[in-house]
Parts: structure tokens; C-alpha cells; sequence
């Protein structure tokens, strides 16, 4: 029996399914790219480099990122975010209908509890930012009319305002020139991203006052890698 | 109590393949696990207090979050408060943050905080922030951090502006100077955090601040 003050947090049982990339060739080839991508050392990187470069020249990789896309259906957005992030770097031919389709495609509906700032909706928002930038990146490869017909296509469908603003950066950048025929088609509320600057240092400046009154400071963390040793307190109180 | 499943996202796309075998050393887990008041009630039962370096488990993640959050500045033991929020951003969030708790959550939130009088101030981390890359954990702490300190919002779960300083905005900077300027990453976890970033403002101020980073 529990007494009234005892904490009793949750259960969690944590399922890991390794994701299947090795059906095909070309998943296999996005496999090893989404395994690469966060190497920190040379021979990791060059592998990445390596993996995007063939899946460039690879004709059947659109087609087949977009299956591997589909079987993912809803699951895992940070996945979906990284292959379109591999995508957007190999630029095989064709990605741009792919991304034009992932931009556009219905988000989750916005959550009205109160007391959730941030939501698993965010990163579906990721999932598409990445879709968009990603466009703009294959604006060369992928042909610039096209490319800018098919923003046009993203600002035209997609009503979420956070991505309506990625589509008229994305356009911008690849045509300066657009910012009239984007005016007629944005809502007048969202017309001030057509004005928007990059931020300077200072706009990411915040001076850090803890409303807190603190009398015994936390200790800095121990040196990067240091070897285990004799625990010491955490407080360094005078 | 409550039980839940977590579904764990590919390790590689989320970064703990990277972040993981980092956090896998005695003096950081006895550290972290002081200096933001882990309790064992919170984090057993499948959340992985009997195997902190499993990076399936929400504690091993959270510990990458952490990790992230401490030492991605390069001159990482400059906290002073005078330098920007990448280098402070730790300093404060683990003095701010009385203690974490890891929860299932019902899939709406990604993490709460609760402050005041007669409350037992706490933050709770859900699913959905296990699950979220590196780098993105480490901005909801900062976030968090905010909150636990004593600073809601405002503007509903908005601010009004950029000047009202508020969570949103200190979230938003830790994740650009991140992107600008973070160390011990990868490319592709700067750009989650930029894209993150401009999420972030683009959204969640009533008063758009009329800059991207």
C-alpha cells in the first residue's frame, strides 16, 4: 500500500523496431546516408558524401524514397525530416514532385490544451520546413521554373502560416523578382514575411536574470570526458 | 501511475547514435543526475535508471539533451552570464529547474513545468520529447527552464512579443546560437535547430519579431 505522500512515476515499455532500409538498393543507399549524417569524424562524413553521391546519380531514388516515405505513413517525423535532408543534398532527378508532395500534405490538427506549449504537431511542421528548404535547395538541379511553380504550388495549399513563410523565403531566394505575384496570392496577414531580415547578434541577445533567488549554485559539469572518479557534491554553497 | 508504450525513432535520425556513447561516463550521469534532481521513482520502471547508457531509454535521451546543452559551446566552461545564452544556457536551466521527472504523458505536450507557492515545482518530460532530435531536447530545456524560473506566457501558450522576453524567445536563441555556433554536432543537427528555430518564430509571437535566423 502506497502512503498519500509517496511518488509513483509511470511505466514505460520502449519498443525499437530497426527501420528496414535494405529491400531495395536505393533504401539501402538512404540507409547508410541517414547513418552518416551526424558523423563527427572525416571518414563518417565522406561516407555521407559518398551515399548522397550515388543516390544522385541513381535513377530509380525518388521513386523509391517516396515508398520507403509512404510505408513510414505518420511514424517516426524525425526519420522522415532526416531522408528528406539526405534528399535535399543528393538531389536525384524528379525529388522536386516528392517534395511539392510532402510540403503540401495535411498536418496534424493544432492542440488546444492549454497546457502544452510544445506538441508532437511541431516536428510534422519540421517534416515540411525540411520538404520546403529542401526545394530551394534543388532549385539548380530540379529546373528554376519548375522549382518556383511548385513553392508557388506550396504557398497556394498549404494553409499552415509557419510553412506558408518557409515557401516565400524558399521562393525569394531562388527568385528575388517574385515577391509580386507572391503578394497577390499571401494573406495580408502574412504579407510582413516578404519584409523579413536575417537576425543580427544582437536580435539573439537575452540577458539571463534568474527571477529565482538562488543561494546555493549548481557546479558546473565535470570536464568533457573526464575519466570516473570519487563523487563530490553538486552545490557549491559558500 | 500510469503505462505506456514508447515507439523509439530511428537512433541515427534523432542523433543518439552520436550522443549516446557520450553520455555513457560515470562523472557526467553523477553530475547531471544531481545537478537537475533526477529521482530514481521518476526514471525506473522502463524509463532506464537500471541502464543509463541505453540509448532506447527516455533517460539516456534526456542525458543526451543535457549533454548537448552543456557542452556544445566550444569554450563550454565560460558560463558566464555576460557571453551569449549558448555558453549560460546549462548554468541557468539546472539552477532554474527543481527537478525532472520522466512521465508518458498523454500525447499532447512535449514537456510542462509547474512553479510557485505551495506547489511541488517540478518539470515533467513526456514522449514526445523523447523522441524529438538532440539538439531539439536541449531547446525544450532551455524552455522549460524559463518557466520553472517563474516565467509563464502571455499571450495564451504565445508571447505577445519578442521583447517580454519570455520562454519562446530563450528557446529560440538557444537553438540559433546552436546553429550559429554550436561544437560537438553535425551539420544536419544545426539545421533541425535553425528550422526549429524559425518555427518558433514564426509562430508563437503575437508581435512577429521580423527577423529569421
Amino acid at each position: 500500500m502506497t502512503s498519500c505522500c509517496e511518488i509513483t512515476g509511470d511505466g514505460v515499455d520502449p519498443r525499437y523496431e530497426p527501420t528496414r532500409f535494405a529491400a531495395t538498393s536505393t533504401g539501402w543507399l538512404v540507409g547508410q546516408a541517414v547513418k552518416y549524417m551526424h558523423a563527427d569524424d572525416d571518414e563518417g562524413r565522406q561516407s555521407y558524401q559518398r551515399a548522397t553521391e550515388l543516390l544522385a546519380r541513381d535513377k530509380a531514388g525518388t521513386e523509391a524514397t517516396a515508398r520507403l516515405l509512404k510505408d513510414m505513413a505518420d511514424g517516426d517525423p524525425m526519420l522522415r525530416w532526416s531522408i528528406l535532408y539526405v534528399l535535399a543534398h543528393a538531389a536525384p532527378t524528379g525529388v522536386g514532385e516528392l517534395l511539392t508532395h510532402v510540403a503540401v500534405s495535411a498536418l496534424p490538427s493544432a492542440n488546444r490544451d492549454t497546457r502544452a506549449c510544445e506538441s508532437p504537431r511541431d516536428l510534422e511542421i519540421m517534416v515540411r520546413t525540411m520538404a520546403i528548404e529542401g526545394l530551394a535547395q534543388v532549385a539548380e538541379r530540379n529546373g528554376q521554373e519548375t522549382t518556383q511553380r511548385q513553392l508557388m504550388t506550396v504557398l497556394e495549399h498549404q494553409a499552415e502560416p509557419a510553412l506558408r513563410i518557409e515557401a516565400v523565403k524558399a521562393l525569394l531566394s531562388i527568385a528575388p523578382g517574385s515577391a509580386e505575384m507572391i503578394r497577390k496570392i499571401l494573406p495580408q496577414d502574412l504579407h510582413f514575411a516578404l519584409d523579413l531580415r536575417k537576425a543580427r547578434e544582437t536580435d539573439i541577445q537575452v540577458e539571463a536574470k534568474l527571477e529565482k533567488q538562488i543561494t546555493c549554485e549548481v557546479v558546473a559539469a565535470p570536464v568533457f570526458g573526464q575519466k570516473a572518479r570519487a563523487p563530490s557534491p553538486t552545490c557549491s554553497c559558500p | 501511475m500510469a503505462t505506456c508504450t514508447f515507439n523509439v525513432p530511428n537512433l541515427d535520425a534523432t542523433g543518439d547514435n552520436l550522443y549516446g556513447p557520450r553520455i555513457c561516463n560515470q562523472p557526467f550521469i553523477s553530475w547531471a543526475w544531481d545537478a537537475f534532481d533526477f529521482d530514481k521513482d521518476d526514471w525506473d520502471d522502463g524509463f532506464g535508471y537500471e541502464e543509463v547508457c541505453n540509448n532506447r531509454r527516455p533517460l539516456s535521451r534526456t542525458m543526451s539533451g543535457i549533454w548537448c546543452l552543456t557542452y556544445s559551446a566550444e569554450n563550454y566552461q565560460n558560463e558566464s552570464y555576460d557571453s551569449n545564452i549558448l555558453q549560460w544556457g546549462c548554468r541557468f536551466a539546472r539552477n532554474a529547474i527543481d527537478e525532472l521527472d520522466g512521465r508518458c504523458g498523454d500525447g499532447s505536450a512535449i514537456a510542462w513545468s509547474t512553479w510557485g507557492p505551495f506547489v511541488n515545482d517540478r518539470t515533467e518530460l513526456y514522449l514526445g520529447y523523447f523522441a524529438q532530435g538532440v539538439s531539439l531536447r536541449a531547446g525544450t530545456l532551455v524552455h522549460e527552464a524559463r518557466h520553472a524560473d517563474g516565467r509563464g506566457h502571455d499571450a495564451g501558450n504565445n508571447d505577445s512579443s519578442w521583447g517580454y522576453n519570455g520562454a519562446w524567445r530563450w528557446h529560440v536563441c538557444w537553438l540559433a546560437w546552436f546553429a550559429a555556433a554550436g561544437t560537438r554536432t553535425s551539420a544536419a543537427m544545426k539545421t533541425a535547430a535553425r528550422q526549429r528555430a524559425n518555427n518558433i518564430i514564426n509562430t508563437r509571437f503575437v508581435q512577429h519579431p521580423g527577423f529569421n535566423v
